[in-house]
């Protein structure tokens, strides 16, 4: 009896000696796995999407002397979420990894990344004001913070200044209301060349859901479970949608019209933004007339509400090392070095306060771009991104979504002012059927 | 015979069971490998996460977590084999639940059907089943909790259907009726195993029984043998005593009954010497001499007192006879006696007890059957001695054993032999009592 009790300690010493030796040396070599996809979150050209990675990860290793972050270069942003699907079934996912949007709730709900909320609590270094918390907000669902940003991108207000000009219209300031836009639109909706047919417009790719940020509609609430399609600011966005569609008559406005320099007005990212402003993409797009952005219009009791997308980064639920994936997350959003480089090599903004407002936010936002009389500035887009709108982050938004868009335009197109109470009532009655599934 | 210990069928069902309910979970976690290399390889990875409700975890180490628990469990199994100690018995079925649990929610909870082991297990060493609707209830809880489909309806997990459904149509139907066919035969083994354990606990309670009747008996047996043993002491205690008087009249009639005798002959010549001496002295020596033989005449009858029946002063043929005399002169009926010996030599148990036999039949026949004339035979050839009591009273319609003729029986018995009784024109009595070897 007592050799088996003997032979019992001695294994059981010998076991936790192994264990320690081995955390040990664990502790000596900590490999990070960190996934993320070439090219760019904002579907525009980048020279060079690796280099600010690479710096940013180098950095963190001199901070960090006994890890080495790891991560696999070449998968492009439409293999990236099947690639990434493949680690996670085979219990192999990154410790850090970049989240797509289409794969953010799933990932959330199937728990394989980690809930963030306590980190951050926790965690007296880190400070989330400093964060957008339009930004922040992207990373939520279900009442949880599960990802981070590490760029965010938010839509600005393109405008035509050549067809502007030639009609004799001003610019718009920056607080410009929708009832402004109208006006605009309603003056340069026309047949320039007298062949009976409209072909130049006011207005491409302005959405109700635009329309509704901009009156400061919600349609939800945080955590999904209840929608409000009846409310006031929701039935004039949807009215003020159907008032801007009847000046095209039956036509419908399209790219070429666009490209053609034919459309005043069309949302488009900052990301975009830079990206054709700038040298080479310059001379490729929208070369035949002078062009600029402004922010979204004005709602009659809202803001410039813009919506903001932002790309964010998540730790794995399984990783083996979270206090190091933690701090290596916490260094791609809060670090102001790698943000700064984030403002500066990539056609997205900063998540951060402070480096867009910075001076030096300035030099790099003017750098490339040859224009004097640009009215767009990174205090602005600072301001667009602070009173901006996150899509909401819930497993039924994105089908909720399509139900009532599908449902919406179609009302738009019909120019059904009339019965627009009924018909929103009975929409809201269709979403709220759908999303009580989940 | 024992009862605790397995019988030798149920431990080969219960290695049937063991074999394939292992068999199953490792099969189960198995195919969830293969399968979800073939969701890799196929570059439907993504899409398989839309269809599932949660994530499968890491199947290596699940696989290997099977295995080892299936090897636990065996080795919990054998521990209960070889143990005798109760502790480890319940201890170890704790254990095995706990392996089973563990199994079940490593593989969230798409199999559970190493619980019908567990259950098994605790059905084979329950002892007692009072509460068996708790057990029923538990065993039932347990089994329903961690089915598949509760665990949908617990948090969306994982289903063996969401991987099945990465294969071809074809082997989708076949998985499909594999895996009905694996809970099926699971559910199967563990209901015959049910089955045999109750004819195993049915065939325990049996023998139960069977032993509960023999104590019975050996009990009645017992208590039968304790009435007979007292009556033996009773009957060595008086044969004791008739010895111990038979003795004390021995010594009294050798010792006082010589001394007086020699005493009343010295009387006796000194009568004769003192032929010339005065008459006084001659009529006190005479007067002596007749003092001293009423004291031999007393000293006998004391003796004779003393001994206390007849059959301890005579042989048996005299008692026998003193008896007969003594009950015809008493009760007015007419005893025959035939007898075609001079003399028994029969031990002192068997002289009593023909002595009381016959004693006893002469009662009864004057007591119960009013019998005006009773003929007794006795008679022996070489082995074997024949008591023949016959009267021609009023008999009995229905013989009933009563005390004396059971007491009859039970004597005639001891010494070997065999006793009836009938009832035909009045009642008789039929012994036959073996004669002892080595003896005339």
């Amino acid at each position: 009896m007592i050799r088996i009790r003997n032979l019992v300690a001695a294994t059981a010493a010998m076991a936790v000696t192994a264990i320690f030796t081995l955390s040990a040396y664990h502790s000596q070599n900590v490999e990070l796995e960190f996934a993320m996809f070439g090219g760019n979150n904002w579907d525009v050209a980048v020279q060079d999407s690796y280099v600010v990675y690479d710096e940013a990860i180098a950095e963190f290793e001199k901070l960090h002397p006994n890890v080495k972050v790891n991560y696999v270069k070449g998968i492009m942003k439409e293999d990236y979420s099947e690639w990434l699907s493949e680690k996670i079934l085979m219990d192999k996912a990154p410790d850090v990894m970049m989240i797509q949007n289409k794969d953010f709730d799933k990932f959330a709900q199937l728990n394989i990344i980690e809930k963030l909320d306590n980190w951050m609590e926790t965690d007296t270094s880190f400070d989330s004001s400093k964060i957008y918390s339009t930004a922040l907000e992207a990373g939520i669902t279900d009442n949880t913070q599960y990802a981070l940003p590490i760029e965010t991108v938010p839509y600005i207000m393109f405008v035509n200044k050549t067809l502007l000009a030639t009609e004799g219209i001003e610019i718009p300031k920056a607080d410009y209301t929708l009832k402004d836009l109208y006006d605009i639109c309603k003056k340069v909706t026309k047949d320039t060349d007298g062949d009976g047919i409209v072909d130049q417009f006011g207005i491409f790719k302005y959405s109700w859901q635009d329309a509704a940020a901009a009156n400061g509609a919600v349609m939800f609430s945080s955590n999904g479970k209840k929608c409000n399609f009846t409310s006031e600011e929701l039935k004039k966005a949807v009215a003020y949608m159907i008032t801007l569609n009847e000046l095209n008559g039956s036509q419908a406005v399209t790219q070429e019209n666009f490209d053609a320099g034919k459309v005043a007005f069309m949302p488009l990212t900052l990301a975009e933004y830079r990206t054709y402003k700038t040298y080479p993409y310059k001379i490729k797009k929208y070369s035949n007339f002078q062009w600029d952005c402004i922010p979204m219009p004005q709602g009659e009791n809202g803001k410039n509400t813009s919506r903001v997308d932002s790309l964010d980064v998540a730790m794995s639920s399984r990783s083996e090392h979270k206090a190091l994936a933690w701090e290596f997350m916490k260094f791609l959003t809060t670090s102001e070095e790698v943000q700064r480089k984030i403002f500066e090599d990539t056609s997205a903004a900063s998540v951060l306060k402070s480096v867009m407002e910075d001076d030096s936010a300035e030099t790099i936002f003017t750098e490339d771009m040859a224009d004097a009389d640009r009215t767009l500035h990174s205090q602005m887009i600072s301001s667009v991104i602070e009173n901006g709108q996150a899509e909401p982050q819930f497993s039924a938004y994105e089908g909720a979504m399509q139900l009532a868009d599908s449902e919406i335009s179609e009302l738009i197109k019909s120019d059904s002012q009339s019965d627009l109470e009924s018909e929103l009532r009975r929409i809201q009655q269709k979403v709220t059927e759908y999303i009580s599934v989940f | 015979m024992e009862i605790s210990r397995t019988d030798g069928k149920l431990k080969i069902i219960m290695l049937i069971m063991y074999v394939i309910l292992s068999i199953d979970a490792l099969f189960y976690v198995t195919f969830v490998r293969v399968s979800m290399h073939r969701v890799v390889s196929s570059g439907k990875a993504r899409s398989f996460l839309n269809e599932v409700g949660s994530l499968p975890g890491n199947m290596q180490r699940v696989q290997f977590w099977v295995c080892a628990a299936v090897i636990l469990l065996g080795f919990s199994w054998i521990l209960r084999q070889l143990t005798l100690s109760r502790k480890i018995e319940i201890s170890s079925i704790v254990f095995d639940f706990i392996l089973c649990l563990s199994v079940t929610v490593a593989l969230d909870f798409n199999y559970n059907g190493l619980f019908l082991w567990a259950f098994a297990n605790c059905l084979l060493y329950t002892k007692h089943y009072e509460h068996w609707y708790m057990m029923m209830g538990a065993g039932v809880l347990i089994y329903i909790a961690t089915s598949p489909s509760a665990a949908i309806v617990r948090h969306g997990a994982w289903m063996i259907s969401d991987l099945i459904s990465v294969f071809s149509a074809k082997t989708q139907a076949y998985l499909t009726a594999l895996f009905s066919m694996i809970n099926a035969i699971s559910i199967v083994l563990f209901f015959i195993f049910c089955l045999m354990l109750i004819v195993h606990k049915q065939k325990t309670i049996d023998n139960i029984n069977d032993l509960y009747e023999r104590l019975t008996l050996a009990n009645e047996m017992l208590r039968e043998s304790n009435l007979k043993y007292e009556e033996l002491m009773d009957e060595n205690a008086r044969m004791a005593k008739v010895m111990e008087r038979n003795r004390i009249a021995r010594e009294v009639h050798d010792t006082i009954g010589h001394t007086l005798t020699g005493l009343a002959a010295g009387l006796d010549a000194c009568v004769a010497l003192s032929a010339g001496a005065s008459d006084t002295l001659k009529s006190q020596l005479n007067l002596l001499s007749e003092v001293c033989r009423q004291g031999i005449v007393d000293v006998r009858k004391s003796v004779s007192q003393l001994r206390p029946d007849a059959l301890e002063r005579q042989n048996l043929l005299q008692a026998v006879r003193a008896l007969i005399e003594k009950t015809e002169h008493v009760a007015n009926t007419e005893i025959s006696f035939d007898c075609n010996v001079d003399a028994l030599w029969l031990g002192e148990d068997e002289e009593h007890a023909i002595y009381r036999l016959i004693q006893e039949g002469i009662t009864n026949s004057i007591r119960h059957g009013k019998a005006k004339k009773i003929d007794i035979v006795l008679h022996r050839n070489d082995f074997m001695l024949r008591i023949d009591i016959r009267d021609d009273g009023q008999g009995a319609d229905f013989i009933d054993e009563g005390f004396g003729l059971r007491h009859m029986r039970e004597r005639v018995e001891m010494l070997q032999g065999q006793i009836t009784f009938k009832s035909d024109n009045g009642f008789e009595i039929e012994a036959y009592i073996p004669m002892r070897r080595g003896e005339k």
